[in-house]
């Protein structure tokens, strides 16, 4: 199953749902010279409002607007229209000139001191700028700066009383105008009293300067009443009637909308029900009045979804059988590749199931600015779903630019939620989300709980910017929170996690899976830097939890390739934080920290670099490895107390069953720092029987770190953790460059008890700048010789060298010493010379291993010439 | 770090200014400083290696590493010293070699850069697959190679040294690495004249 499930799981999350493309109906038309009661909708005819042509449409029709402002709130939610703004035609990026605003109408913001005109965000800058107020000369609707803005035909002369404010094109603003009192020739601008005037034109280019943007609060005495913020702006005796909080459009499923701006929203900008996609609009200043999702909403369909392959929605099916298919022909069903190859094709048997009822809905290429879920989540986009068993849903948002939103609680920039016991695949891919604000997950949030019900999530947050973002608990940049019985997979790629902050746990980004067999947490290849945790994780907290499993799959908690540097953590894991869990029963759970840079990270209790952590209370245990990872410049420093410990890496092992062990193998901790005990790595353990804790650290370079090379918890101190009963504790130190220049290289408690120790040299490993080896360096030719090193570059030695470079492309060649001298000199040209052309085969009398520099089995030209290129070198 | 296979460059040839006034005066140009190598042992001894003069083209001056009096020479390996403010190296030429007689193939390196004022040498004959490759019998002064230095206008007897416990040389026995030939090893001082 793991194989067909893994297949399925990049067919998930690589498949894209086209957007809902042209419906297939009619088309209906609007424009700002159209007519509601006189108009047919026809392109020569067209109506006034959205609104009206919404309710002419019926489900399968195109919504056709021409560019202008259109002040109302739409309801087609009963419907599948395609709504799309006939301006991006021309220009895909022309989003300004189709306005749809509901501010006054429909709830949202408006700048205090000119009521009416939308806004969004809480400063005055919201609400400043330069009024353009120029529009076209027959449309009188459409702004312009120059004629090629407008249709052709017309010019761009005409004057509008309001306009828009030039710093953003969304918010509104009035033209400013000269008030010169009654026998005086000089006066002053009616918006800028401080500014004297003689004619209008000597206040045209001042700013839309019109105070805070504010919530608006409603009418006068209800509809059809002025605007007012409070009762004290009504006559007397009249109430400032509160405003229905609507969305600006509201659609079905099956609906689409594309290039519109979308403002003024007082319960969602864009709400969809169901399947749809929502497709290069700017959508701002919205608020989500009491619920969730400022800027965009979507809920579940209120009508079930049609029947689907999960993976491919194009593919209808009655059966998982039917999701069996040939992946280069999807209407060919197969069981194996052969049924391909015996149809024709080269492609694998794909398994694109299952078979469910599958509600997909897109995001994607939209600006989503400065909007507000003022008591709810998301406060630029919030989805929701429901699956249950039979069902699924898919929600992509890819692409989006989503920037300065707030919410009260989870997801600043977006949240997502989905419950129940269905399947449910979320692809955040190339996303900007920057500068918003939530309680978890300042920039996005997802969470999944099957409620126990065994349902399957599928996450995948991929090649995205997250930057300054907070959140007042975890997860600063995001947190996603998978909690699903069948398998949960959730994986963080190729995203650059940058200077977010948060109150909890996870400055960069909080990641949890609790789930069952096969279940997958992965953070690989991203760029985590400058985050802050109150908390643990500075950058990354990360937490995989294995529940009772029926079947056997290993859980895994990978992070690879990731740099992650100048983070900061309160707690623990000042650059990342790992933890992995298996409660009783649960299945195996592999741990692999590979390949990731960590540097000038801080932890205020321990762990400067890592934080690992691994409690197991099931017999399949759990195994972590530690492999090629650079951690230098990082300190466990506690300014207060001065208690901290574990510069480079913390590791607590735990539990009562199963064996916990971690095996650190060619890695370089250098130059890392604590108050107290090991500045390289700190072990501590609390297991009792039958658990057991293994630590093996080998082939690898301890350099010059501030405190003990590696090092456990001092005996007899209060609060520190000690080795269970018995010694179920051992640690293991072999074929390591330990180098402490003047500190312990092990803490006694370590180097009495537990340790075993083999092939270790404590020279200096004269790290380069770049943490590579030095031709002198003590680290070279270091490791366990029974290790491979043909990755390494000749000529090698012959054996690989510690440190994380070891055994692969970017090792520090071995300077060819043919006679172990310390120098490449005529000795080793004149051995290797009376030693040349024989070989270890066919002249193993004559055949010198010390000439045959590459041991190839010759001493041939090539040895030669390493000869040649290191003639001369020596070190000091 | 990396040897310089330089060979030597063609003799420079010097220009002779002559200049002739309307008024008949003559003018005397000084002659060009010219470097005189003077070895230590000369004659070289049977079973040495010493430094002889070679061809002198005005402060540029050849050095040969000559031996004498060797049997079944394969290789050597040596080292030798000068003083930096003094002798400048040049280049080098091991294409006369006397180990490569008989056209055998030889190998051979020169380091200059990794320790001002030291070179370093390896030059040896390569052996064949079947180990049957012979040393050279050197009877009368035969060198090893050439190796090209400047002279200071003011170098005045300027030492030029073998540098001890790196200096050997290697017979033609297997198996490898062969055997240790003694030899007596000795340089000279040059001046500017």
């Amino acid at each position: 199953m793991g194989r067909g499930r893994t297949l399925l799981l990049r067919t998930l999350l690589a498949s894209s749902l086209a957007a809902a493309g042209p419906a297939l109906g009619a088309t209906w038309w609007v424009s700002p010279d159209g007519d509601d009661a006189s108009g047919t909708g026809s392109e020569s005819a067209p109506f006034r409002t959205v609104a009206h042509a919404a309710a002419a449409a019926a489900s399968g029709d195109t919504v056709r607007v021409l560019p202008g402002a259109y002040f109302e709130c739409v309801d087609a939610s009963a419907k599948a229209l395609a709504v799309l703004a006939d301006a991006i035609e021309e220009d895909s990026n022309d989003r300004a000139r189709t306005i749809l605003d509901g501010t006054g109408i429909c709830g949202g913001s408006t700048c205090e001191d000119r009521l009416g005109l939308a806004c969004y965000g809480d400063g005055e800058e919201q609400c400043a700028g330069t009024c353009i107020a120029t529009v076209c000369s027959t449309t009188q609707t459409t702004y312009c700066t120059e004629d090629a803005d407008c249709p052709e035909g017309e010019t761009c002369t005409g004057t509008a009383s309001t306009g828009i404010c030039s710093n953003d094109g969304a918010a509104g603003c009035a033209v400013d105008e000269c008030v010169i009192p009654e026998d005086e020739t000089v006066g002053a601008c009616r918006d800028h009293p401080d500014v004297e005037c003689t004619e209008n034109a000597n206040c045209a280019d001042l700013g839309c300067d019109f105070g805070a943007c504010v919530r608006i609060g409603g009418l006068c005495g209800g509809a059809g009443g002025a605007w007012c913020a409070a009762d004290g702006d009504c006559a007397e005796g009249t109430a400032c009637e509160p405003f229905p909080s609507v969305p600006v459009i509201a659609l079905g499923s099956g609906s689409s909308i594309e290039g519109f701006t979308v403002r003024g929203g007082g319960s969602s900008g864009v709400r969809l029900e169901g399947s749809g996609a929502i497709v290069n609009n700017w959508i701002a200043a919205n608020r989500a009045g009491s619920g969730s999702g400022g800027g965009i909403a979507i809920l579940p369909a209120a009508s079930p979804a049609p029947v689907r392959c999960f993976a491919d929605s194009a593919l209808a099916c009655e059966a998982d059988s039917d999701c069996v298919v040939c992946r280069d022909d999807p209407t060919v069903r197969c069981r194996d590749l052969r049924d391909c190859h015996d149809a024709g094709l080269e492609g694998p048997c794909a398994v694109l199931g299952p078979c469910l009822e599958v509600t997909e809905a897109t995001v994607s290429d939209n600006s989503v600015l400065d909007n507000a879920a003022d008591a709810g989540k998301g406060g630029g986009i919030h989805a929701l779903a429901a699956t249950g068993p039979g069902t699924g849903t898919r929600l992509v948002s890819r692409g989006n630019t989503v920037s300065g939103n707030a919410a009260a609680g989870d997801g600043g920039g977006l949240a997502i939620e989905s419950s129940g016991a269905g399947w449910i695949a979320i692809e955040i891919d190339g996303n900007t989300v920057e500068e918003n604000a939530g309680f978890e997950g300042g920039g996005l949030a997802i969470s999944v709980d099957d409620g126990g019900g065994g349902g399957s999530a599928f996450v995948r947050v991929s090649d995205g910017t997250f930057g300054g973002n907070e959140a007042d608990a975890s997860g600063g940049g995001l947190s996603v929170d998978l909690a699903a019985g069948a398998a949960a997979r959730l994986a963080l790629t190729g995203s650059q996690v940058r200077a977010n902050a948060a109150g909890g746990d996870g400055g960069g980004a909080r990641l949890a899976v609790a789930g069952g067999a096969g279940s997958a947490l992965e953070a690989l290849g991203n760029s985590l830097s400058a985050n802050e945790a109150m908390g643990s994780g500075g950058a990354l907290d990360l937490d995989l939890g294995l529940g009772l499993a029926a079947t056997g799959d290993a859980g895994s908690l990978a992070v690879e390739g990731n740099e992650i540097v100048g983070n900061g953590a309160g707690v623990g894991g000042g650059g990342l934080r790992a933890i992995a869990r298996s409660a009783p029963g649960a299945p195996a759970a592999a741990v692999l920290l590979s390949g990731n840079e960590v540097r000038g990270n801080v932890a205020g209790s321990h762990g400067g670099g890592f934080e690992l952590r691994a409690v197991s209370d099931a017999p399949a245990g759990i195994a972590a490895s530690f492999l090629r990872n650079l951690v230098a410049d990082n300190a466990a420093e506690d300014e207060e107390a001065g208690a901290a410990t574990g510069g480079a890496l913390f590791v607590f092992l735990g539990g009562t069953d199963g064996t916990l062990s971690l095996d650190a193998d060619f890695s370089t901790l250098a130059s890392n720092r604590s108050d107290v005990g090991a500045a390289g790595v700190e072990i501590e353990s609390d297991t009792s029987a039958p658990a057991a804790a293994r630590v093996a650290i080998r082939n690898s370079v301890l350099s010059e770190n501030v405190g003990t090379a590696i090092g456990g918890p001092l005996p007899f101190e209060a609060g520190k953790v000690m080795n269970g009963t018995g010694r179920d504790l051992e640690v293991r130190v072999a074929w390591n460059d330990v180098y402490t220049d003047g500190w312990e290289d092990f803490e006694r408690t370590i180097a009495d008890e537990t340790i075993v120790e083999d092939g270790n040299v404590f020279g200096d490993p004269v790290l380069l700048p770049g943490f590579t080896l030095d031709l002198c360096s003590a680290a070279l030719d270091a490791a366990d010789p029974a290790r491979d090193f043909s990755g390494e570059p000749q000529p090698n030695g012959l054996r690989a060298n510690a440190g994380h470079l070891g055994g692969t492309n970017g090792a520090t060649p071995t300077p060819p010493d043919v006679d172990r001298d310390g120098e490449v000199d005529g000795r080793d040209l004149v051995r290797l010379a009376t030693a040349f052309a024989s070989s270890a085969a066919r002249t193993p009398a004559r055949y010198d291993p010390a000439a045959d520099i590459d041991g190839n089995g010759v001493v041939d030209g090539d040895d030669v010439a390493y000869v040649a290129a290191f003639f001369g070198f020596s070190c000091p | 770090m990396r040897p310089i296979r330089a060979l030597l460059p063609a003799s420079l040839v010097l220009a002779a200014l002559a200049l002739a006034g309307c008024s008949g005066t003559s003018t005397t140009i000084a002659p060009e400083p010219t470097a005189v190598f003077v070895p230590d042992a000369d004659p070289a001894p049977e079973g040495s290696v010493t430094l002889r003069p070679g061809t002198v083209d005005g402060r540029y001056f050849d050095v040969r590493v000559s031996a004498r009096g060797i049997e079944d020479l394969f290789g050597a390996a040596f080292r030798i010293a000068f003083d930096t403010d003094e002798i400048y190296f040049a280049g080098y030429d091991a294409s006369g070699s006397v180990l490569a007689e008989e056209g055998v193939t030889v190998v051979c390196e020169v380091d200059s850069t990794s320790e001002p004022g030291i070179v370093k040498v390896g030059i040896s004959r390569l052996q064949n697959d079947e180990g049957t490759v012979p040393g050279v019998d050197v009877t009368e002064d035969a060198d090893l190679l050439v190796i090209r230095l400047l002279a200071a206008s003011d170098a005045a007897g300027a030492r030029i040294d073998f540098v001890a416990d790196y200096c050997e040389l290697t017979d033609s026995s297997q198996p490898p690495p062969g055997n240790s030939i003694p030899a007596t090893w000795a340089g000279g001082s040059v001046t500017v004249e």
